[in-house]
């Protein structure tokens, strides 16, 4: 009751208040874009390489390049999103165009001949091997 | 279209052992999204990746629209997980829609991990045009 009666002589404090529930009706929810700058990643292991898992939800195939230097593997991806148009009204959003991407340090040096790659229900499979001169090699032990 | 409070993690009952009465919980994921209205329908688009067409569900319950996605199991054979960023593997959120929408013309699209949902507006919430006649 304090409240409405304050709203009688505050006619501008309630329009904010007003403004305030709209924007929280459709804005609460919005995150935190700065925690949104990576693709969450997926490793897992064996004795001879890894498979990386990376997701990467509404990208074009084509627009996602992956690359080898050394023991790290790069992922570039770049998400487009249609604009609004003249007659729509973004109601809520939280999704982000533009370039996302990954660098993965492998604890091996990854075979740049051996990747293979998909994408698939938005998540980039990559299959790297260890590079030869990881691989494990057998000395012949000559007689003395 | 405003999003229904419930930050809920739904709970299954634990499996491990036959005589444990405590509930494990199980994370859930609130996927990111994007709603986007005009005069004919709203377009809501969800993140939900690793999400297959046969992991997805759209329900609605009296004024509130459900979106669920179990990502697909994925355990490569002879391979062990050593790192993870993946905090969930099922994805669930809830939003109230307006009263202005057509439940029968709802159509749904799941295309690289993104589901997208066009609800049609109610045709007597759509804008009409009247005609103006000469006096």
């Amino acid at each position: 009751m304090k409240n409405r009666v304050s709203h009688l002589f505050e006619p501008f404090k309630a329009f904010q208040l007003l403004q305030q529930e709209i924007d929280r009706q459709f804005s609460e929810f919005a995150v935190d874009h700065s925690a949104r700058q990576h693709s969450p990643v997926e490793v897992w292991r064996n004795e001879e390489g890894a498979i990386l898992r990376i997701e990467l939800p509404g990208v074009d195939l084509n627009d996602i390049d992956v690359s080898v230097n050394g023991s790290h593997v790069h992922v570039n991806a770049n998400r487009n999103l249609p604009d609004v148009g003249e007659n729509e009204n973004s109601r809520l959003n939280e999704l982000i165009a533009g370039e996302q991407g990954r660098v993965v340090e492998m604890p091996f040096e990854v075979d740049a001949e051996k990747i293979d790659a998909s994408y698939l229900n938005g998540v980039l499979t990559i299959s790297v091997s260890k590079s030869s001169n990881e691989l494990p090699q057998k000395v012949v032990v000559k007689a003395g | 279209m405003s999003e229904t409070n419930t930050l809920r993690k739904s709970e299954t009952q634990c499996c491990e052992t036959s005589k444990c009465d405590t509930p494990k919980r199980q994370h859930i994921r609130r996927p990111y999204v994007r709603v986007i209205e005009n005069d004919e329908a709203y377009l809501l688009s969800a993140d939900l990746p690793g999400v297959d067409e046969n992991g997805v569900e759209v329900t609605f319950e009296k004024d509130t629209l459900h979106l669920r996605g179990e990502v697909k199991s994925f355990e490569p054979e002879g391979f062990r997980k050593v790192y993870s960023e993946r905090v969930a593997e099922v994805f669930e959120r809830s939003f109230t829609v307006p009263n202005d929408i057509d439940r029968d013309a709802v159509e749904a699209t799941l295309v690289n991990g993104v589901l997208t949902l066009q609800i049609s507006k109610a045709k007597e919430a759509m804008p009409k045009k009247v005609t103006v006649k000469a006096g």
